[in-house]
């Protein structure tokens, strides 16, 4: 499921992009975005992969901080680097031109984004 | 009583947060049902996270963690804080952007215009408004329930319910989706402080957690409920389809068009794990350690765990703190009824009634429409009391359900050559699967097996194909929401790739050429 999202938000206009017949200069930017794509990818699935951590299954300790099994501390700590994985995402894998008005009022521009 | 007092003067402050709402805004219809599409980064975050966390997750975590253990984190929670982010960086935004351009502010009529067709929103909008009627119920009898509890029984279960009732459906009436969404952003940062500040006095009450976990770990019955044996690998796996649902709720497909702006999304999506964290963790331990404190409880009894930690373990005003912070998520039936009015009255009202609905119209439709369904809600919350479980299973079974009509918004958002006899089909392989398998848990009730104990064949002559778990029904040991996510894609590619693909002109309006 994580890598059929991927791949429909990464690569929308992939039946447009013919590699093999577009300029050269416009080579190395296809290949990095796929590059790219196949990088995030990657990282999502197996942070998914991570989510299953059969290894903890009948453990309890080490008790983290003394008192939270080892099952729940991981799970814990899954959550935050959930949080990592995210801020990457959101800086590389951000969706492009979705907002009508970024153009006109200045897209990343962080006073445009203050509440009213 | 104190603490039910605290909870009285709770609901007046959130009464004034919701109704003050009402007097920032202007007066017309995008403003009453989505906030004005103004809503910033913060307030977007505490919103969106807030409609999610309803009573069900709050209560319904700690007291599932008190039969199955802390795998009960994993399983609902770490799991939502991966792929709710991930349906609204991808899912969420899109919609977002779907909405601006277009004027859309529900699911249905996106559908309806994405694929030129009446029927196919209105089998998803009857599909979607069935399932969300159970939660305004459990919202009403969450509420009248708690003020019980919290009063020691002084404030009846009709009185309580009543109120709830009343306090939502003003600030629903008046605010509007402004008042709804800062009302949520106030609940969230009160659950936020006061959650910690509460696990801190239940740990220095009971003298250390370390040592109630040592104590269990030594007690047979109680060492399983510190490592996740009461759970298979396979439930774990087929669990983690579930959050998918969240973007398929009206409450939150149609939150995600209250933001200002598309960078509104970029702290809900960073911040929605963490906030997860520091909500889930609290309840589910303190649901494992309740093991440990009131051992015994049945399933279904153990669902107020959380509560009497509290009120055991913490002074009378912390607990109506608490309380009310648990009221709160009680109350996350606020977004849910601004949803239904939002989708009878642009789905049914609006669709139909054309340009001749003016804008005051169509907000006095919204208000008419959140006022009938409190009324009813709180009406069939009174009457069919006893009937809570059933009402508990409905949104256990629309979990599913929504989880399994995600890919036909994903289809809709991404998928150029889909159809809408595409989704036709998905939508009736979910209702059908979701029928079936709820017929499938009753009729297996009776050979259901107790927490620890192996699961049963339903039918002998299948072998395991359909197993009976504590909790329900599995199919070869997984989770049947695995199936209907699976079922509904493969039906959304089959029957559209086997009928006309959508015209030019729809592509070319709602995909960069």
């Amino acid at each position: 499921m994580a890598t059929t999202l991927f791949w429909l938000a990464f690569v929308p206009k992939a039946d447009s992009v013919d590699f093999l017949n577009s300029p050269l200069e416009t080579q190395p930017r296809i290949l990095y975005a796929l590059m790219k794509a196949v990088a995030l990818t990657t990282l999502t699935v197996a942070f998914y992969i991570l989510h299953q951590d059969v290894w903890n299954w009948r453990d309890t300790t080490p008790l983290v901080f003394g008192f939270l099994p080892i099952g729940l501390a991981y799970h814990a700590g899954y959550s935050l680097c959930a949080a990592g994985v995210m801020a990457v995402l959101v800086k590389y894998a951000w969706p492009k031109g979705l907002d009508p008005d970024e153009c006109h009022e200045g897209h990343g521009n962080p006073q445009n984004d203050k509440q009213p | 009583m104190i603490p039910a007092i605290v909870v009285f003067i709770y609901l007046a402050v959130i009464l004034y947060v919701g109704i003050f709402a009402f007097r920032r805004g202007n007066n017309t219809s995008e403003d009453f049902f989505l906030a004005g599409r103004s809503l910033g980064p913060w307030v977007f975050l505490l919103t969106v996270f807030g409609t999610n966390m309803t009573a069900f997750a709050i209560l319904g975590s700690s007291g599932l963690a008190y039969q199955r253990g802390i795998g009960v984190y994993g399983l609902m929670a770490s799991s939502s804080g991966l792929v709710i982010p991930l349906c609204l960086l991808f899912i969420g935004t899109k919609l977002w952007s779907v909405g601006k351009k277009h004027g859309h502010m529900t699911q249905v009529q996106f559908f309806r215009d994405r694929w030129e067709c009446n029927s196919i929103g209105t089998v998803i909008f009857v599909l979607t408004a069935l399932m969300m009627i159970p939660y305004i119920v459990i919202g009403i009898m969450g509420g009248g329930q708690t003020l019980e509890t919290i009063s020691g029984g002084l404030v009846p279960y009709w009185f309580g319910g009543g109120l709830v009732a009343l306090v939502v459906m003003s600030y629903v009436f008046f605010g509007g989706m402004r008042g709804v969404a800062w009302v949520n952003a106030f609940q969230t940062t009160m659950f936020l402080l006061f959650g910690g500040i509460a696990f801190f006095f239940i740990a220095k009450n009971l003298g250390g957690f370390d040592k109630i976990v040592a104590e269990m770990m030594a007690n047979p019955t109680q060492a399983p409920l510190l490592t996740r044996q009461r759970i298979s690998p396979e439930e774990f796996l087929s669990y983690t389809f579930i959050p998918l649902s969240a973007i398929m709720f009206p409450h939150m497909a149609i939150m995600c068009m209250t933001a200002k702006s598309v960078l509104s999304f970029k702290k809900t999506v960073v911040w929605y794990p963490i906030c997860i964290m520091l909500i889930w963790l609290p309840s589910v331990f303190l649901g494992v350690i309740a093991a440990h404190q009131f051992p015994g409880l049945r399933m279904g009894e153990s669902d107020d765990v959380l509560l009497r930690m509290l009120s055991d373990n913490t002074n009378v005003i912390l607990a109506g703190v608490l309380g009310a912070a648990i009221m709160a998520c009680v109350m996350a039936t606020d977004s849910q009824i601004m949803a239904l009015s939002t989708m009878f009255t642009t789905d049914v009202v609006s669709h139909y009634g054309g340009e001749k609905v003016s804008e005051q119209r169509r907000i006095w439709a919204g208000r008419a429409f959140a006022v009938l369904f409190t009324v009813v809600g709180y009406a069939v919350a009174m009457i069919v009391q006893d009937l809570k479980s059933i009402f508990d299973l409905a949104i256990r079974f629309g979990f599913s359900g929504f989880a399994a009509l995600a890919p036909i918004m994903l289809a809709a958002l991404y998928w150029k050559r889909s159809t809408k006899w595409g989704a036709l089909a998905a939508t009736l392989w979910v209702a059908a699967g979701t029928t079936t398998m709820w017929w499938l848990h009753e009729h297996s009730v009776l050979i259901a097996p107790k927490p620890g104990q192996a699961p049963v064949p339903v039918f002998e002559s299948l072998g395991n194909l359909f197993l009976r778990t504590p909790s329900g029904v599995t199919i070869h040991g997984y989770m049947p929401v695995m199936f209907l996510c699976l079922g509904s894609v493969a039906f959304m590619v089959a029957f559209s790739l086997l009928t006309r693909p959508p015209r030019r002109e729809i592509i070319d309006k709602y995909f960069d050429s």
